[in-house]
C-alpha cells in the first residue's frame, strides 16, 4: 500500500511529454484532446473555457467506467460536471511516458473495467489539481491557500467572495509543484460520490448514432474480412477452393490463419493465457457483404481433430458419473462428513446441471488492424487494451513500442473481450494483407459458435439434517469443464455445519472457455441456494428463517442485513397470491464469501407459472452490500441489467454440442428475454453496511435470479427444476 | 448503381439491389449508427424508418427501398432534440449502447403511430434485444417521451 502511494505521488508531479492518445479516429466517447487542454497532471487537463478533461484508461463496456472515474476526480476537484470531457488514455502513449498513467504493463487502469479499483488514484489526481489551482489563486491574490475553497469550477476566497474560474488558473497551475500531495477525502466527507446522480458522459453519442464501436471504425483504403474458424474447436483447415469465389464482386483474396505456423520469437507474454489463434480462413473483400457472401459459398474442408464426435449428452453423463463416483480433489474438508452420511439419518441429496453459455454480445466480435513491416495500428472493442497491444506484438514480431491500440466503445463485453483471442485473430488475418487496414468481422453465427464459453457444470449436494433440521454434514461435489469451487468452499453456511466438504472433478471437453459475468459464482449460487431451499423444505422450515439460523454464527453481519432488507422490501410471506404465483429467495456473494471483502446480493422474486407452463418473473426486489456506493444510479442500472441477464440465463440460455460443433448460432435458437418479459425490478439500499469495503457492482446481480426463480417455481408448482435452462422443462399445470 | 433517399438526401450507391440496406448504409454510405446484431431480423439493432415505418434493415434489400424515404438514427434529429432521444438522455437509458439506435428508431416509429402507447403496446411493438438488460428504463423512457411529445 505504502509503495503504491509513494509511486503515485511521484507520478502526480510528472507532466507527460506527449499529448494523449485516442485522437486518430476519435473512437472513444466524449472527444479528442485539443491544443486548448492544458495538462495539469497525467489524469487531468483544464482548458481556458473551464472544460475539465479526465484521462481514462479503462474502456467503456456499458458499466459506466468512463463516468464513474471522472466522478472520483470531481469529488476532490469541485468541478462542474457539465464541463467534464473524457479522454482516452492509450497503452502505447503511456508506455512512451514511462507508464506514468497506469504504472506498469498489466495494470488495472488498462485491463479492467472495475472503476472502484481506481478510487484512490483518481481522487488523488483531483485533489492534486485542486491544490495547484488554489496555490495559483493564492499567489495572484496574495492570500493564504487555507483561505480558499473550490466549488463548481471556481476557486473562491471565502472571506471576500472573490472568485476565479478554473480555466483562468489552469496555465499557472500546470507550472506549480506542491511541497506535498494533499490527503484525499474519506468517504464520510464525500459530497458528490455516493450521493449525486451524475448523468453518464457517454449517453449523447449512444442516442444519436455517433458513438464509435469497434464495428464502426473507418480507416482509409480499408478492406473487410469475413471469418470462419474450424467449426470443431481445435480442428485444422484441410483445404479450400479460392477459384470458386475469385470472380465474385469485390473479392480480394482468401487468407489462411494457421496456428502451427512459425511466429517470431519473443519474450513478451500475454496477460492471460491464450494460445495461438484457432485455424481459420477469411475472405477479404471491398465490403463486408461481399466478403460474407463469398465466404458462404467458399468450399472449405476441415480436419475436425480430437473434438469430433463429441456431444453434450455425453459431457453431462461423464460429469454426472464423476459426481456420483467422487474421489476428486478435496478443496475443503471440516470434520468427517462422509462418515456422518454413511451413518445414515435424514439424508437429502440433489444433482444440478448447468450448460455451456455464450456471452451473446450485441456487437459481434470484430477488430480492425493495419500491419506493416514495423508497425501495427489497431482499433478494437476490448476490456484489456494493454493486453491487445501485447498480443499484436507477439503475433507479428513488431516491437511493442510500435504497436498502437485504440480501444473503441464495446457493444457488450461481460468477460468476452478480456482474453483477446479476437484481437489476436484480427492481427493474424490483417498481417496477411500488409499495408492495408483490414476490418475482420465475425458473423453472429461465428461469434456464437466460436465463443469462450461459460463452462458447463454438474453439482451433487448431499446433507444430513440433525434433530433441529439444520445440516450436521454437507458434501458438495462439482464436475464439468474446469469446474470452479468459487463461493462454495467459503460459503457462510459452512460456519453452521460441523462436517463440511467440497470436492471437484474436472471432466474437460475440447471447447474453449473464458470469463463470463461472475465466473463460477454465476452458476454455483444456483446449486447452493437451490439446495438450501430444498433443505429448508425437508426440515419443514421457512426458507428465510432457515437461512437466518445458518447465518447466525457467521462473523460478517452483512448477510443477515441484506437478507432482512430483501425480505422486508419484497414482503416475504405475502399472503393470498393466486395459484401458480409464488415468491422465492436467494443470496450470494461475489467474488468470494470472505467477511468484509465481497459484494453480497439477494433477490426476492415473485414468479407466475401459467397453466401452459410458461414462467414469468413479475417482480424482483434486490438488496445488497457493497460497503459503500460510488454512484447510486450507476449501481441501480447495473443491477437492473444484470438481473435481466440472470433471468435470461435461467430461463433460456443453453449451448449444445453435436459432433463436436456448437449447434446454436443466432438469437432464434439462443433466445433472449425482451421488454415484454421484463419484471418490475427494485433496487433497495438498506442492506448497505457502510463499512470499510468498497466492492463490485457489475458481476453480483448475475447469480441470484436462477435459484430465486427455481425456489419460487417450486413453491408455485411443487416442481423442483435442477437443470438449467427452465425452457427445457414442462411446467404446465391444471 | 441505385439511388437511395436517406435522411432527406439522394445518394447514388454502387451496390447490387439484393445487398441488405444495413450494409449499404454502413459500408457504402458510412452511416454506422445503424447496427449489425444478428442479420436475421431477430434483434432489431438495425432498425430504420422506411416511409415512417420501423423496418429491420438487415433483411431489407437496398433495391426494395429505392424511391422510399429512409431515416436512420443520424437523421432522426439534427441535435438529439427528438423527444425519444431527450427521454433516453434524461433517464440515462444506455449501458453499452449498441442496441439503442434500434430501440430509439423503433420507439420513434411507435410514437408517431400511437402517441400514448400502453404497456401492452410497448410489449407488442418493441421486440428489440438488449443484452445489457436496459428494458425497464426503456419502458420508462418511452412513457416519458410520450408525455413530452406535443400532440
Amino acid at each position: 500500500m505504502t509503495n503504491r502511494l509513494e509511486m503515485n505521488r511521484r507520478q502526480f508531479v510528472v507532466t507527460t511529454a506527449a499529448v494523449g492518445g485516442g485522437m486518430a479516429l476519435g473512437v472513444r466517447p466524449a472527444g479528442a484532446q485539443t491544443a486548448a487542454d492544458i495538462e495539469i497532471n497525467p489524469w487531468v487537463l483544464i482548458a481556458a473555457d473551464g472544460t475539465v478533461s479526465v484521462r481514462v484508461g479503462k474502456t467503456e463496456i456499458g458499466n459506466g467506467a468512463v463516468s464513474t472515474l471522472p466522478m472520483m476526480v470531481c469529488e476532490e476537484l469541485g468541478c462542474d460536471w457539465n464541463k467534464i470531457k473524457v479522454l482516452a488514455a492509450e497503452p502505447n502513449w503511456d508506455m512512451k511516458n514511462n507508464n506514468v498513467f497506469a504504472g506498469k504493463i498489466g495494470a488495472r487502469n488498462f485491463n479492467s473495467n472495475r472503476s472502484y479499483q481506481s478510487l484512490e488514484q483518481f481522487q488523488q489526481a483531483g485533489a492534486s489539481v485542486r491544490e495547484r489551482l488554489k496555490a495559483a489563486a493564492a499567489r495572484n491574490w496574495n492570500v493564504g491557500v487555507a483561505d480558499l475553497t473550490v466549488n463548481n469550477g471556481e476557486v473562491i476566497h471565502v472571506a471576500s467572495g472573490r472568485k476565479a474560474a478554473f480555466g483562468q488558473l489552469a496555465a499557472q497551475a500546470a507550472q506549480i509543484k506542491l511541497d506535498k500531495e494533499p490527503a484525499v477525502k474519506a468517504p464520510d466527507q464525500w459530497t458528490f460520490l455516493g450521493k449525486a446522480r451524475a448523468p453518464r458522459t457517454d449517453v449523447k453519442g449512444k442516442v444519436d448514432g455517433s458513438a464509435v464501436f469497434g464495428l464502426d471504425v473507418k480507416a482509409p483504403n480499408m478492406l473487410y474480412a469475413a471469418l470462419r474458424q474450424s467449426p470443431v474447436m481445435g480442428g485444422k483447415l484441410r483445404s479450400f477452393d479460392f477459384n470458386a469465389i475469385k470472380d465474385r464482386p469485390g473479392v480480394h483474396s482468401v487468407v489462411v490463419v494457421d496456428p502451427s505456423e512459425a511466429r517470431p520469437k519473443t519474450d513478451l507474454k500475454t496477460l492471460y493465457a491464450e494460445p495461438a489463434p484457432q485455424s481459420a480462413v477469411a475472405v477479404i473483400a471491398d465490403s463486408f457483404w461481399h466478403a460474407k457472401s463469398a465466404l458462404d459459398v467458399l468450399p472449405v474442408q476441415w480436419d475436425d481433430g480430437p473434438g469430433a464426435n463429441t456431444n453434450s449428452e455425453d459431457f453431462f453423463k461423464t460429469a454426472i458419473a464423476a459426481v456420483n463416483r467422487g474421489g476428486g480433489t478435496v478443496n475443503r474438508k471440516e470434520g468427517d462428513p462422509l462418515a456422518v452420511i454413511a451413518k445414515g439419518g435424514k439424508l437429502v441429496e440433489a444433482t444440478y446441471q448447468a450448460p455451456f453459455l455464450e456471452h451473446a454480445l450485441m456487437e459481434p466480435l470484430n477488430g480492425t488492424a493495419l500491419v506493416t513491416a514495423n508497425n501495427v495500428e489497431m482499433w478494437i472493442s476490448t476490456q484489456a487494451s494493454q493486453n491487445v497491444m501485447l498480443l499484436a506484438a507477439i503475433e507479428t514480431g513488431v516491437p511493442l513500442n510500435n504497436v498502437v491500440v485504440h480501444a473503441a466503445n464495446a457493444g457488450g463485453a461481460f468477460g468476452r473481450r478480456i482474453f483477446g483471442d479476437d484481437a489476436r485473430m484480427v492481427v493474424a488475418v490483417a498481417k496477411k494483407v500488409p499495408g492495408r487496414p483490414v476490418k475482420v468481422i465475425w458473423s453472429r453465427e461465428e461469434t456464437t459458435r466460436q465463443g469462450r464459453f461459460n463452462p458447463f457444470s454438474v453439482a451433487k449436494l448431499q446433507a444430513v439434517l440433525g434433530a433441529d433440521g439444520l445440516p450436521e454434514a454437507m458434501v458438495i461435489r462439482i464436475a464439468g469443464h474446469t469446474p470452479s469451487t468459487g463461493v462454495l468452499i467459503d460459503t457462510p453456511y459452512a460456519s453452521a455445519i460441523p462436517n463440511f466438504m467440497v470436492e471437484s472433478i474436472p471432466t474437460n471437453t475440447h471447447l474453449l472457455t473464458g470469463p463470463w459475468r461472475g465466473p463460477g459464482y454465476n452458476t454455483n449460487v444456483f446449486f447452493l441456494e437451490s439446495f438450501v431451499d430444498e433443505l429448508a423444505h425437508a426440515a419443514g422450515k421457512d426458507p428465510m428463517d432457515y437461512r437466518r439460523s445458518l447465518f447466525a454464527k457467521w462473523s460478517d453481519p452483512a448477510w443477515l442485513k441484506v437478507l432482512n432488507e430483501a425480505a422486508a422490501k419484497g414482503e416475504w410471506g405475502k399472503k393470498n397470491l393466486p395459484k401458480g404465483t409464488a415468491q422465492g429467495f436467494a443470496i450470494g456473494a461475489w467474488p468470494n464469501s470472505k467477511p468484509n471483502d465481497a459484494s453480497i446480493i439477494a433477490n426476492l422474486v415473485q414468479v407466475t407459472v401459467s397453466t401452459d407452463g410458461s414462467v414469468k418473473v413479475d417482480t424482483v426486489d434486490i438488496a445488497f452490500d457493497t460497503g459503500k456506493v460510488l454512484h447510486p444510479d450507476g449501481i441501480t442500472a447495473q443491477f437492473e441489467g444484470g438481473t435481466i441477464m440472470g433471468i435470461n440465463k435461467t430461463l433460456n440460455e443453453e449451448l449444445t454440442v453435436r459432433n463436436g460443433r456448437v449447434v446454436q448460432g443466432n438469437f432464434d435458437d439462443y433466445p433472449m428475454v425482451r421488454i415484454a418479459d421484463t419484471p418490475t425490478i427494485k433496487v433497495h439500499f438498506g442492506g448497505l453496511t457502510g463499512g470499510a469495503k468498497l466492492t463490485e457492482a457489475g458481476e453480483p446481480p448475475i447469480a441470484p435470479p436462477a435459484p430465486a426463480i427455481a425456489n419460487a417455481v417450486f413453491r408455485a408448482t411443487g416442481k423442483r427444476i435442477r437443470a438449467l435452462p427452465f425452457r427445457n422443462h414442462d411446467l404446465s399445470w391444471s | 448503381m441505385i439511388t437511395l433517399n436517406v435522411n432527406g438526401k439522394n445518394y447514388n450507391v454502387d451496390v447490387t439491389p439484393d445487398t441488405p440496406l444495413l450494409w449499404t448504409l454502413r459500408d457504402n454510405m458510412g452511416m454506422t449508427g445503424t447496427k449489425y446484431g444478428c442479420g436475421i431480423s431477430e434483434c432489431g439493432a438495425c432498425t430504420v424508418h422506411v416511409n415512417g415505418q420501423a423496418k429491420r434493415s438487415c433483411v431489407t434489400p437496398a433495391g426494395s427501398v429505392v424511391g422510399a424515404q429512409i431515416t436512420t438514427i443520424e437523421g432522426l434529429s439534427a441535435d438529439s432534440s427528438h423527444p425519444v432521444q431527450k427521454a433516453w438522455i434524461e433517464l440515462d437509458v444506455p449501458q453499452c449502447g449498441y442496441c439503442q439506435s434500434g430501440m430509439i428508431m423503433a420507439t420513434a416509429a411507435l410514437l408517431a403511430r400511437k402517441p400514448k402507447p400502453t404497456d401492452a403496446d410497448i410489449d407488442k411493438t418493441i421486440t428489440n434485444i438488449c443484452r445489457c438488460g436496459t428494458y425497464q428504463r426503456i419502458r420508462a423512457a418511452i412513457h416519458l417521451a410520450a408525455k413530452n411529445t406535443k400532440s
